[in-house]
């Protein structure tokens, strides 16, 4: 998988990269409006990762010119500014997703994922791992074939989970990614003891190994 | 007081009290004119008579002289009295049913036949009507002039201060986060052009602070946003390394705890500056009903950990037209502080009528300060999760649309009521 980061900021990208490159990506990078033009010319990305502030140019007219070129990389716009209006004009201009910074580098590898998966037309959308199969188009999860019956909130954890397996989540990126602006008013994580707990459950009930750990208290990891 | 009536009322009482006095003085004055104006004739009249009455000679000429004279009496005078005497008497005239005033004036003469005293009077009938006609004018035209000059005063000082009252109409509009600049009109009168240009430049230069001062707030949140997302993410991949110990864990979970917070913390100023420069534009029709009845089940984990018993009585919808976002921001932070600061065991009630939503909870300690309660980082709890900015946020979000929102303490809850 080839991944392209349109962002100025070094510290960032390096980041970024250092997370994705674990994932079995392949990531360029390119710092300025310039570079990134010619390589999206250039070249064919399964995806996108695109700051709209460049020192040289607005990212979303990156944007534009793969529209103009009917390119069909996956694009997820990053960005300091997370105001409605922005997010909808880059929806609107063809992104596939919009992260306002800061973001957990575990909610852009989720994301990421599910670009790709949705950009791959060929059967793709199933991920097997060991013993459990995943569909997420139907969102329903089976172990050995065998459907459990997961709440949606559930799901969305485990498949947040296995996005990043092998990699330590944090409790804060879990909230986040589970409750969303909920997660801002109540700081407590109890919520994700009793999802995790309930999916830890569900998945020893189906006689599934317990692949979901918990590191130290500072978060979770799916160890496969 | 207002201006105009001050000096109006000054010259009001100079005219009344001008008045009073002026025109005593002036009747007095006239009539003592007229006395010794008659007093004159009646002597000249007098000598008249005594050089006619020295040419007869007859000794009893003179009933027949009185006859003529109908103002004249004489009679024997036993002694001569040098110097001529004048009192004022009435005498009832029959015909016009009236007591008449006359000015007498006595006199002893000295003729060959003996000493008379001759009593010539002269009516003062007239004289009074012209002193009262005279009187009356003045007064007219007295009190003419000092209307008149009362009037034009008026108009005139209205005139004059009339650009000064549209400066103080202007200021009264002032509002600072408001980036039009005065305009003032040009006046004839120095000091007023100079009160403007102050108060221009002065409302000027706040403007700019006050602008400055937001933008600063823009600017350094948005700026923070890159450090923060660094600091995070560099977190994250600390998490990541391997071998890491319990000891370590500890400690990079309590940074990703103050990295979050921190980042709560932007992004609520960045949303006070969004709603403070108006930044949220598109409305549509919000249901109040609606967003309570999404919060209540969005917050059902967190009351049913609390046990708290939600109570809503929304029996009359409130449609509003505004920006969606907004209000579930504003119903969410006062239903979630409802939650955050509420008893185990207690009670949430959401109440509403036509025009009203009371939202009303258990409360752990005791009323909050109500002055205090509204502004930035007043944090009235010990609960390290609040940063101070959500009431903020409530209150900037029902000025911006004019609703008005009241906290009250009452029966050991906490009641925020909003009148839409």
């Amino acid at each position: 998988m080839k991944l392209l980061l349109i962002e100025d900021e070094v510290e960032l990208s390096k980041s970024i990269i250092t997370y994705l490159k674990a994932e079995n990506y392949v990531c360029e990078v390119a710092q300025d409006f310039k570079t990134a033009i010619n390589k999206t010319e250039s070249f064919n990305y399964d995806c996108i990762l695109l700051d709209i502030s460049l020192p040289d140019g607005n990212g979303l007219n990156v944007l534009k010119a793969l529209k103009a070129n009917k390119k069909t990389d996956g694009v997820i716009i990053i960005s300091a500014k997370d105001s409605i209006d922005d997010r909808i004009a880059g929806l609107n201009l063809g992104a596939d997703d919009y992260l306002a910074k800061p973001f957990h580098l575990s909610e852009l590898s989720a994301r990421i994922a599910a670009v790709i998966r949705r950009r791959h037309f060929d059967g793709n959308k199933v991920i097997v791992l060991n013993e459990i199969t995943i569909d997420t188009l139907a969102k329903t999860v089976a172990i050995s074939n065998k459907k459990i019956d997961l709440t949606r909130k559930e799901f969305d954890l485990l498949l947040y989970l296995v996005s990043n397996k092998n990699r330590v989540i944090s409790k804060n990126a879990i909230a986040e990614h589970i409750s969303g602006d909920e997660a801002e008013v109540f700081d407590n994580f109890d919520i994700i003891y009793a999802h995790i707990k309930n999916l830890k459950k569900k998945l020893l009930l189906a006689d599934c190994p317990d692949y979901i750990k918990s590191v130290y208290g500072m978060g979770y990891k799916f160890n496969i | 007081m207002k201006l105009l009536n001050k000096s109006i009322r000054s010259y009001l009482v100079f005219a009344t009290l001008l008045i009073i006095i002026a025109i005593p003085v002036f009747y007095f004055a006239i009539q003592r004119i007229v006395k010794e104006d008659v007093d004159e004739s009646l002597i000249a009249h007098k000598e008249e008579i005594i050089s006619k009455l020295e040419e007869v000679r007859h000794l009893d000429p003179y009933p027949f002289l009185e006859a003529f004279e109908p103002n004249l009496t004489i009679s024997p005078a036993k002694i001569i009295r040098p110097d001529d005497k004048f009192y004022s008497i009435s005498i009832y005239d029959s015909i016009s049913n009236e007591n008449i005033p006359y000015r007498v004036l006595e006199s002893s003469v000295q003729l060959k036949n003996g000493a008379y005293i001759i009593k010539l009077k002269s009516s003062l009938l007239d004289s009074k009507d012209v002193i009262q006609s005279i009187v009356i004018v003045m007064t007219i035209l007295l009190l003419l002039i000092i209307i008149g000059l009362i009037l034009i005063n008026r108009r005139l000082s209205k005139k004059i201060w009339k650009p000064f009252y549209s400066t103080i109409d202007k200021l009264h509009e002032y509002r600072v986060d408001n980036m039009e600049p005065f305009h003032f009109e040009k006046t004839e009168i120095d000091e007023f052009n100079s009160l403007n240009n102050t108060i221009a430049s002065l409302s000027k230069r706040n403007q700019q602070v006050y602008q400055s001062q937001k933008e600063f707030t823009e600017n350094a949140s948005h700026e923070m946003q890159t450090p923060l997302a660094i600091f995070q993410n560099k977190l994250e991949l600390l998490m990541q390394t391997d071998p890491i110990t319990a000891e370590q864990a500890k400690i990079i979970e309590e940074l990703a705890n103050a990295s979050q917070r921190m980042n709560r913390l932007n992004k609520s100023l960045l949303l006070l500056t969004k709603i403070e420069n108006n930044q949220f534009l598109d409305k549509e029709t919000v249901s109040i009903k609606d967003i309570t009845d999404k919060l209540i089940e969005q917050y059902k984990f967190h009351t049913d950990k609390k046990n708290i018993t939600v109570i809503a009585q929304i029996e009359t919808d409130i449609l509003l037209t505004a920006n969606k976002t907004l209000i579930e921001t504003l119903l969410s932070n006062l239903l979630s502080n409802a939650i955050r600061h509420n008893i185990t065991n207690g009670h949430i009630t959401i109440r509403s009528n036509q025009k009203e939503l009371v939202i009303e909870n258990t409360a752990k300690g005791d009323s909050l300060n109500k002055e205090k309660l509204f502004q930035r980082f007043q944090k009235q709890s010990t609960d390290s999760n609040s940063i101070g900015l959500g009431l903020e946020i409530v209150k900037k979000i029902t000025t911006l649309y004019g609703y008005s929102i009241q906290y009250q303490f009452f029966d050991k809850s906490h009641r925020f009521i909003i009148q839409f």
